[in-house]
Order: C-alpha cells, then structure tokens, then sequence
C-alpha cells in the first residue's frame, strides 16, 4: 500500500522536476543581457566572447542547450556558475547546510514552542494564554520578515549587544571538522562545548525570525485542530470514566489533533524556503538563499536555476515524506 | 409618490406590523462586525489603508520624492511626524505615498490571477476529462516551487521594476484561484439545481455563468482577502531585495531597504514604513479570518 504510494509519488516527481526545469530554463532564457558577454567581462574581444559562447555551450539551438542540461542533472552535474567558474553542484553542497541547519532550526522553534501554546490555547480557551496564542497566530502571518529581521537586529545586536547580527561564527573562528555541515552538530560532535554555544548564538536571531510565520501556522492548526477533538464524543466518554485531564489530552485527544498539523508543518517548509532567501541576506547567512540572490545579482542562470530546482525538489519531496508520515499516523486514511 | 399614496391607505394594523427578518446585506454586514471585535478591527484598517491608496498622495503634507538633503535624518517632529530619512524627505509624505503602490500593486496581482484562475478553474471543472487533466497538471507544475523562490527567479530574469514584480506574483498566484474554483464547480457540478438548469435546456455558458459563477464566490472572496496581505508581504519584499519598486518610489519594501544602512542612528526610518506595512497586512488577515470563521457552518457556533 504506502509501498505502491511512494513509487506513484516518485514517478510524478520525476515530471514535476523536468517541468520544473523546463519553467526555468524558460525563464533564463527571457534575460535581456547577453550571458557570454557577461562571463567575458564589458572589456573581452568579441572573439574572446565567442569562445566563451562556444565552451558553455551558448552557441547551441535552445532545446540543444536543455537537453544537455537535463543529462547533465541525472549526473548531479549543474553545470559550471558563470562567476564562480566552480561547478554549481559544488557550490550548492558548500551553501546548503547552512540553509539546512536555519531552516531546521526554525521549524524546531516553531514545532516545541508551537505546539503546546496551541494545546494550552485550546484547553485553557479565552483565557490569557490563549489571548497570547491567536495574537502569535496572526501577528506572526503578518510582519514581514525582512523588517523584523532589521528591528531585532536593533534591539538585540545594536542596543543591548545580547546576539550577533549575523554569520554562522565570529570572523576568524575555526569551524567544527565538516560532518554533517550544521556547525552546531559538527561542534557536538568534536566535543567542543564553546564553539557549539557560538553557533547556536548565531544560529538564534535568523532563525526566530524565519520560524516566526510557521510558528503561527502550527500554533493556530494545533489549537483548532484541539478544539475540534476536544468537542467530539469520546472525549466525553475519557473525562466521563475518570482519567485525569492531562491523560485525556495527551494520550486521547493530542494524536487526533496532531493529525492535520503534520500535514500543515510539511507545506511549512516552501514557506521557510521563500522566506530563508530574505533572512539570509539581512544575517549574512551563507545559505543556498543567499547564493540564489547573488547569482541573480550577477545574471549567473545557471546558478539560478539550480537552485531554483533543487528547492523545488526538496518541496516536492518533503510533501511526499508528509502524505506517507499522514498515512502511516491515520490507518483510517486510504490514498489510492 | 405612489408609495406614500399606498402606504397611507394601508390599514394601520399592517403597518404595525414589523416585517419578517431578511438577511439583508447591512444586516449580514452587522452581524459579522458585532461576531467579534477584531472583525471589526480588520474592516477599521482595511478602510483606512484602502483610503490611503487613493487619498495618501493628495493628503502628504511633503513631497515625497524630492530631495532636501539640508533636513536628512531629523528624528520625528512636529513638523516631520515620522522624521526624514537620508535625503531630507518626510518619511510621513512616503508613507502615505506609498499605500498606492504597496497595497495598489498588490490588487492588481489579485486582480489579474484571480480572473486568469478563475476562468481556468472554471474550464478544468466544467469541461473536465483531457482538458481537466493537462490544466491541473499545469497547475501542478506551478505550485511545485515555494512562491516567493519563484517569484524571485522570475523578477530577477525579466528585470527590475514594478512591472514584472506584478508578471512574477501573478504567475504565482493564479494556480491556487485555478484550484479552488476547480474544486468547487465539481461539487456544484452535481448539485440538483444545476441538473434542472441543464434539464431546462439553459446553455452551458448560461450554467456557469449565472449558476455555478455566483456559487463559488464566497469561497474566492474569502480566498482573496487572505491572500492581500500575502501578496502585500510578497510585492514590499521582492522590492526590499531590489527586484521590484525602484528608488526613490516610496514603495514600503524599498524604503525599509534604504533604512537599513541607518537602522543604528535612525530608529524612525525603518520603524515608520515597517509598522505600516505590518498593520496593512493585519488588517487583511484579520478581515479574511473573519470571514472564514463566519462563513463556516462548523466554526459559526462559537
């Protein structure tokens, strides 16, 4: 059954990806600039143009040009960035786990603090703490992330001189041995105490502000998702034969109530990837966000649509992980 | 005339007679301010900021572009209420300048995505069979990428202005119109006042358009006032990163982009445009929340 769901969902992905590509390759091809000239600089020969042209293979018919794209991917060859003259793929395994370990950490922050502010919200309704629960729930949707980015950074970097304002560690810090790339694991991992407390300093702003909106979601599905169980019948039947509140929460009504939140916290992760792009600039994070933007900023499609991809395919594949982990959770769900 | 006439030659009995209970507009209108305060909150600021986006450049005591860098960076005043920013201009007049193009740009996606979603919607749920198939997989397509991610590459390959920051978010946000619309004309689809229009002989374009049309429009209403602040948030911050509004256009985005530099001296700059922003978008999650919870039968009891 779930056997027979991955292989249709991995099938599937397979179109979305080439779709995928094929959106951006579109896309790249719109740019009104020259990218030849780009990568041979404003003062190159226009033979030097031309070489260029030939060696990345721009000279090329446009389908010519996807498909020798598309081989290239099922090899994890991304081509070679137009400014940094290093393979993408390269470039995207020494971005990566930065943007792993913020988003990680966000979603984190938004899971323990989200969820049982939800529960309370609900077991305790109009009370104080659910007034703070649905302010959370709806402030957190609605201040833009880039200005309070900026407004922390004021508070808790410029006045008070409690956090970092931005970067993964001090400048000229050693970074833990390489190996998972999140440099608070990796300094777990080497047993180096300090260093791991430096990390999570840094790890702490960027972070909150990037979980802030998904913290909302969660907060807000786990309360309504609570409240409409702590309604239904049996409920009533638990609290009618004795068991003790906290027993009738969180082993009878939580599980139930969890159930669409897991689907809700999954759709989480495009949101956290959107929004990691705008965090990562204002932190100097040094994230596939952030690297997205600079090639960008320098016209390097190649780069671009990679990463463009590779978010897409991580989104695609994390909603496959939810549709299995809502299956594995509800036996009464039957996706066919 | 005509009606006093008839109304004087009523029996008074009738007239005492209070009519039965419609559920009138205003009415409706009433009961969904008084369902909660915050209803009520969300309609009070979306007023004011629609308000602004038609009056804000008329009723700005400065000009909002023009230079004087003779004033730049006082802090707020009594003349200068939300200081100046790095250029001497009122950062006051650009705030009020700038609701016609943060919050105007943003209707002009919704706009736009929504009738592009809506007529496709329409399409892949009353056509259904190859056409459903090949709209919805397209759609697919579209949802597979986080919105702002592809927001962004778009943006960034057609170039910088206002513009093709409306291009990208529509592309965005259409499918999800496309979706909704879709979902709901297979449930009216089969709905018996639907099977007697078409039993009638009522042609197909008669049944989407005055039957099934009307029948979804609560749901993209509700879909739409959600989504304002959405696209507010999406417009202001592609324009922060430099790919939508343009200097000196006192879009919000942009001008928050410019304090940055200055958030350690100048607390106003960026404090000013950021809480605008921020209650706009209140106001509209506020407003669509609002109008989910009353309009659905299972949450309307609390």
């Amino acid at each position: 059954m779930i056997v027979r769901l991955i292989i249709r969902r991995l099938f599937f992905l397979i179109f979305v990806l080439l779709g995928l590509s094929l959106i951006t390759f579109t896309l790249s091809h719109v740019v009104p600039s020259d990218p030849a000239r780009m990568i041979a600089g404003p003062r190159a020969s226009p033979e030097a143009v031309e070489k260029i042209r030939k060696e990345y293979g721009l000279d090329q018919p446009l389908w010519r040009q996807y498909v020798r794209y598309v081989s290239g991917l099922v090899r994890f060859d991304f081509g070679k960035s137009l400014t940094s003259r290093r393979p993408v793929a390269e470039d995207l395994k020494r971005y990566l786990p930065a943007t792993i370990e913020l988003a990680l950490a966000s979603m984190l922050f938004a899971v323990i603090l989200g969820i049982p502010l939800g529960i309370l919200s609900a077991v305790q309704r109009n009370s104080l703490l659910d007034l703070f629960g649905r302010t959370i729930s709806i402030l957190g949707l609605s201040i833009p992330s880039f200005w309070l980015a900026l407004v922390l950074q004021f508070i808790l970097f410029a006045q008070l001189g409690l956090l970092p304002d931005g970067q993964r560690l001090p400048i000229g810090v050693k970074e833990p041995p390489p190996v998972t790339g999140l440099f608070t694991i990796d300094a777990l991992l080497a047993g180096n105490l300090p260093l791991f407390f430096l990390a999570l300093k840094h790890l702490v702003m960027p972070s909150l502000v990037l979980g802030l909106a998904a913290l909302a979601i969660v907060t807000r599905m786990v309360r309504s998702g609570m409240l409409e169980v702590l309604g239904q019948d049996y409920i009533r039947t638990a609290r009618a034969k004795g068991l003790r509140p906290s027993t009738v929460i969180l082993r009878h009504a939580l599980k139930n109530a969890l159930l669409p939140a897991v689907t809700v916290i999954g759709l989480q992760f495009g949101l956290l990837m959107g929004g990691a792009v705008l965090v990562e600039i204002i932190f100097s994070w040094p994230g596939i966000g952030r690297y997205a933007f600079q090639a960008i900023q320098n016209f390097d499609y190649n780069a671009v649509i990679s990463v463009t991809l590779v978010v897409g395919a991580a989104y695609v594949l994390v909603n496959l992980l939810v549709d299995i982990a809502y299956v594995l959770l509800d036996p009464r769900i039957r996706v066919t | 005339m005509e009606r006093t006439t008839t109304a004087t030659t009523r029996p008074v009995a009738v007239l005492l007679e209070r009519p039965p209970r419609q559920r009138t507009l205003s009415s409706t209108v009433i009961e969904f301010l008084r369902h909660s305060p915050l209803n009520l909150l969300g309609v009070v600021l979306i007023a004011l900021f629609l308000f602004l986006v038609v009056f804000g450049s008329v009723l700005a005591p400065h000009d909002p572009i023009q230079p004087n860098v003779a004033l730049k960076l006082q802090p707020p005043s009594p003349t200068y209420w939300f200081g100046t920013d790095e250029l001497g201009r009122d950062v006051f007049s650009r705030v009020l300048s700038g609701a016609k193009y943060s919050l105007g740009i943003a209707f002009i996606i919704l706009s736009i995505a929504v009738v592009v979603g809506t007529l496709v919607g329409l399409i892949a749920g009353y056509v259904g069979g190859l056409v459903d198939e090949l709209l919805m997989r397209l759609t697919d397509l579209f949802l597979a990428f986080p919105a702002l991610v592809l927001a962004m590459a778009i943006a960034a390959t057609l170039g910088r202005n206002l513009q093709n920051t409306v291009i990208a978010l529509t592309v965005v946000y259409w499918p999800w119109y496309a979706r909704l619309v879709r979902g709901q004309v297979l449930w009216l689809k089969e709905r018996e006042f639907i099977e007697a229009a078409r039993a009638i002989g009522a042609s197909p374009w008669r049944i989407v358009g005055r039957h099934i049309l009307p029948n979804t429009l609560a749901v993209i209403i509700v879909q739409l006032t959600l989504d304002v602040g959405y696209a507010v948030l999406a417009t202001s911050g592609l324009s922060f990163l430099g790919l939508g509004a343009q200097p000196p256009t006192p879009e919000w985005g942009t001008m928050i982009a410019g304090a940055r530099t200055f958030f350690r001296d100048a607390w106003w700059y960026m404090t000013f445009p950021g809480l605008t922003l921020t209650l706009t978008v209140l106001g509209f999650n506020l407003l669509g929340d609002g109008l989910r919870d009353f309009l659905d039968p299972r949450t309307r009891r609390r």
